[in-house]
């Protein structure tokens, strides 16, 4: 959990950024970011857990 | 310098309609499951991992976003600069709220073998409360 919260700080500023230097939609921006979520938590995981 | 307090606006609770609050229960059910049979193939370190997803928060920023148009349009105005900017704070918020989610996890993970399950909670929960009140304070003076 506390991965996954490092994640979703990752996750949600790239929303902020993406929705005010892009221009993108809400909804836009959240599903890009679902990537960097992702990427985020599996990569951090697999540095730190395993 | 002036301080911003925080407080309960009832007033919003109207502006949602009631599917809008559907939606946020069943992504939030449906993430809450999902991290449930994760942990069960995965074991409970990725289903940990996976009470963090952000389900919720695409279908709260999208409707932010939507209501700040609404009401702006209700002006007379396009509404599409504003929503945008409303949406971007909500994930700027959340990004502070996951440092209050993320001091939650690392309690909940130093003491839950040491104290009792309601202990704990107490603890993680006034963690998460002091880090992400704190995170929001230094954030709306940076």
């Amino acid at each position: 959990m506390a991965v996954g919260a490092l994640a979703f700080a990752f996750f949600s500023f790239s929303v902020c950024q993406l929705i005010m230097r892009l221009n993108l939609s809400a909804f836009a921006a959240s599903t890009a970011g679902l990537l960097v979520w992702f990427a985020a938590a599996l990569g951090l995981e697999q540095v730190l857990i395993r | 310098m002036t301080w911003e307090m925080i407080h309960l606006k009832f007033s919003a609770l109207k502006e949602s309609r009631w599917y809008e609050y559907l939606v946020r229960f069943v992504l939030g059910g449906l993430a809450t499951c999902l991290a449930g049979l994760v942990a069960d193939f995965g074991g409970p370190s990725l289903g940990g991992l996976f009470l963090a997803f952000p389900a919720i928060f695409l279908a709260s920023a999208t409707l932010i976003e939507a209501h700040e148009r609404r009401r702006k349009r209700e002006r007379g105005l396009h509404g599409n600069r504003r929503g945008r900017q409303a949406a971007a704070l909500d994930a700027a918020g959340a990004t502070f709220g996951s440092a209050g989610l993320f001091a939650f996890a690392i309690v909940v993970w130093l003491s839950a073998t040491a104290l009792p399950f309601w202990t704990v909670m107490l603890l993680a929960l006034t963690a998460w409360f002091v880090i992400a009140t704190a995170a929001w304070r230094i954030g709306y003076f940076v």
